[in-house]
């Protein structure tokens, strides 16, 4: 490659990630805004980035080589935090959490200390045939199940999370259904999150809810109790793919345009904290992905005394505007 | 390379209505009106839209409909059907008019 054309590549990998018109910070304020905290009731746990697949869409870059877990003493240190903080939802998230070998003991301990534990799940983890105990400890425990389900088109699905993934969520869901989950009145909630599988935002809930509802009954006869469309985050793996594909600079300007102002009072990170595999705190797991530390400032979980306190700076930066567009993200 | 069609002008669809202002209001209130969810929902009417871009070829109506069915929810393999019905409408109306041709062979002939 000549020097000529090495400009010329530079050059349009430098338009291509030029960030949005107006900086988020800039958008609020031009807005009347401000971003803090609200009263404290999550607690999300990343226990690592280690996962059995190497989605497009994955915004933490997780996959099969990653090496960053939660270790056992991480764990009784979050474990500690919860105890002395009274959080009322515990979502436990990665990576593949089912991955984490401490998984069992992290579910075990919080069932006593929060009403709500939440396993954000890509299904294909938690049905490898090898965490049968898994499942019946969830089912005994009432964990609700978060699943990945990004679309019911099987194409566009394994395009996004790799060959046979989505016959294999079918196999896992059909599971889920068969041990009580998904079944009104069971007390076993499996929630369902759909992501585009692309550069293009996600559509309104309420129709494709009963859209996902409709064809997943008819064709599998699988059931849900809710389903939540997010939009993709531009970071990680995500990024990556955006940038390649030549869909970066559209899809920064897609969300820029689509900021709605009233979806800020809901966003997430005004009610949950995130803490990371090693132990470190975030406003959400996107901060945790793009290394922006709770309200910019690296504290350990050991050092909290408990819930961040209502009132309290939130660290943001370009990728929050995927949680404020159109209906947003909560 | 120069061309006809910008992707970049799209978004300056608007801009009709400089010169003829309350023709251009009348008409962008229809269209609004005529895709707000009604006895079809938004993703069904986007899904009709796409299919007509095809019809009348235009790379504007393609690339707004393409981005719109996904960002309703439609899958690719729906899109692609709907372009088939594109497809069958349009080579059965030539096929039908094989019928007009044949009635004029036939008076014709002996």
């Amino acid at each position: 490659m000549s020097d000529g054309q090495i400009l010329h590549v530079r050059a349009k990998l430098s338009s291509e990630e030029s960030t949005p018109e107006a900086p988020f910070s800039l958008t609020l304020s031009r807005n009347s805004l401000k971003l803090n905290r609200d009263k404290t009731h999550t607690l999300q746990i990343n226990v690592g980035f280690l996962c059995n697949q190497i989605c497009r869409h994955c915004h933490l870059d997780a996959g099969p080589g990653r090496k960053e877990n939660m270790e056992a003493g991480i764990v009784s240190e979050v474990i500690s935090y919860a105890r002395r903080s009274q959080f009322e939802t515990i979502d436990i998230t990665g990576g593949a959490p089912e991955l984490n070998p401490n998984i069992g003991k992290l579910i075990e301990e919080m069932t006593s200390l929060a009403p709500r534990i939440m396993l954000r799940s890509n299904l294909s983890a938690l049905n490898d045939g090898k965490r049968d105990h898994l499942m019946e400890l969830l089912k005994s425990l009432r964990v609700v199940i978060v699943a990945s389900f990004p679309s019911l088109n099987e194409l566009q699905a394994d395009s996004q999370r790799g060959d046979k993934s989505f016959q294999i969520s079918i196999d896992a869901l059909k599971k889920l259904n068969a041990l009580g989950y998904g079944h009104n009145g069971s007390g076993l909630e499996l929630n369902l999150v759909s992501n585009p599988t692309g550069a293009f935002l996600p559509p309104l809930q309420v129709g494709m809810e009963k859209r996902f509802r409709q064809v997943l009954k008819k064709k599998w006869g699988i059931v849900f109790n809710n389903l939540f469309n997010f939009a993709n985050v531009p970071l990680g793996r995500f990024r990556q793919w955006l940038v390649k594909s030549g869909n970066f600079r559209k899809y920064m300007e897609k969300l820029y345009s689509s900021f709605n102002p009233c979806s800020v009072d809901g966003v997430m990170c005004r009610t949950l904290v995130s803490v990371s595999w090693d132990g470190y705190l975030y406003d959400c797991d996107f901060n945790l992905a793009g290394g922006l530390f709770m309200g910019g400032r690296k504290i350990h979980v050991s050092e909290m005394p408990g819930p961040p306190e209502p009132g309290n700076h939130i660290a943001t930066t370009d990728h929050c505007y995927t949680c404020t567009a159109g209906a947003g993200f909560t | 390379m120069e061309t006809y069609y910008k992707p970049e002008d799209l978004p300056k669809f608007e801009e009709i209505g400089k010169d003829a202002p309350e023709l251009a209001k009348k008409f962008f209130d229809y269209y609004g009106a005529v895709f707000a969810e009604g006895e079809l929902t938004e993703r069904e009417k986007s899904l009709i839209a796409l299919a007509v871009a095809h019809t009348v070829q235009c790379p504007y109506c393609i690339d707004a409909y393409t981005q719109a069915c996904l960002e309703k929810g439609s899958s690719l393999a729906e899109m692609t059907e709907a372009i088939h019905i594109v497809t069958a409408i349009r080579g059965g109306a030539s096929l039908v008019h094989g019928v007009q041709m044949r009635n004029i062979a036939e008076k014709l002939s002996m």
